[in-house]
């Protein structure tokens, strides 16, 4: 600073766009992953990993569909197709 | 009958998100290209005064989020809806995100200006205050096992929370403060406006896509929790041919 005025000062302008815009970019990539994880979980991801299955073949599909899988997609698939 | 209907994803959310983060993406390119290198530098400050274009619309949008989150929260606690539940839960960890990021950047701004990286001044200190009251929120959302609970008790936490909002946004009139008052068209130079409104609507279509995503994660989250589990049975039947 000289005489009352900042001099230069980009790195402190560059540090402040960076970090906002990587923060905010690490918090979608983590929301957009975080989503798929899930998705897998649900009935629309069950859909799709139970028509991969079929494609497979039963042998493979034992190792792929685990018998941890939550309540939820089960209950709502069978509300579906009530 | 209170939180009852167990929420579904929509399936075009993803779509709709993607629409806003595209666009938010396309205005906070314009306007920081602007606010970097067209504007002109402040006299005093000089080209450290370019922080604000970023600084100030993520002060807005965080007062936004917060103010967002705290309609869910009253709308939860009257409905007693799980879909309420599910966008209170996601604006509150942008609100949460956006204040973070205001404390970081007006610090960056305050070393080259003010010589200090932090000062225990009014505006400064509710700000981390709100900050650090809603962490607690979401702290308290994951800690609350039952559901019920945790959108009742989380709802009427954010409601007494809000208080501090106004509290931030007058605080620069209300006490002598190191922090400057709020600018205004009048006492803003034209060029400088411009840079100003376009990443503030970007940053507004951002948290909007983000909140979509967000509350679809949440919503499944929700249902995953509220599904009954599988009989024992059904859970140690071999599901495939694996013998």
């Amino acid at each position: 600073m000289t005489g009352g005025i900042v001099i230069g000062g980009w790195e402190f302008v560059w540090a402040a766009y960076g970090l906002t815009f990587l923060a905010l970019g690490a918090y979608g990539t983590s929301l957009a992953l975080r989503l798929r994880a899930f998705g897998e979980q649900t009935p629309e991801g069950r859909s799709s990993r139970e028509a991969r299955d079929e494609e497979i073949g039963p042998a493979s599909a034992g190792s792929i569909s685990s018998p941890a899988r939550g309540g939820a997609s089960r209950r709502s698939i069978e509300e579906e197709e009530q | 009958m209170a939180f009852e209907a167990i929420p579904k994803p929509s399936p075009r959310a993803p779509l709709v998100a993607g629409a806003f983060l595209a666009v938010a993406a396309a205005l906070l390119a314009v306007g920081s290209y602007i606010g970097l290198f067209v504007a002109p530098p402040e006299h005093f400050m000089g080209e450290v005064q370019r922080i604000m274009y970023v600084h100030v619309p993520t002060a807005w949008n965080a007062m936004l989020a917060l103010t967002f989150a705290f309609v869910c929260a009253i709308v939860v606690l009257f409905k007693q809806d799980w879909k309420w539940d599910a966008r209170l839960e996601a604006w509150l960890e942008i609100g949460v995100l956006l204040s973070f990021l205001l404390c970081v950047q007006g610090s960056i701004w305050a070393k080259p200006t003010w010589g200090v990286w932090w000062d225990w001044d009014p505006r400064l200190t509710t700000t981390a205050v709100l900050c650090f009251a809603f962490v607690g929120i979401l702290a308290l959302r994951r800690f609350v096992e039952d559901p019920v609970k945790r959108a009742t008790w989380s709802a009427v936490a954010t409601i007494v929370a809000y208080v501090d909002v106004p509290i931030v946004y007058f605080s620069v009139k209300w006490w002598n403060s190191l922090h400057q008052t709020q600018s205004t068209p009048q006492t803003v130079a034209s060029s400088m406006i411009t840079p100003l409104r376009i990443n503030a609507f970007g940053i507004l279509f951002l948290i909007v896509g983000l909140s979509i995503l967000r509350s679809q994660l949440a919503r499944r989250k929700i249902a995953a929790e509220l599904a009954p589990p599988l009989p024992e049975q059904d859970r140690l039947a071999p599901t495939g041919g694996v013998a």
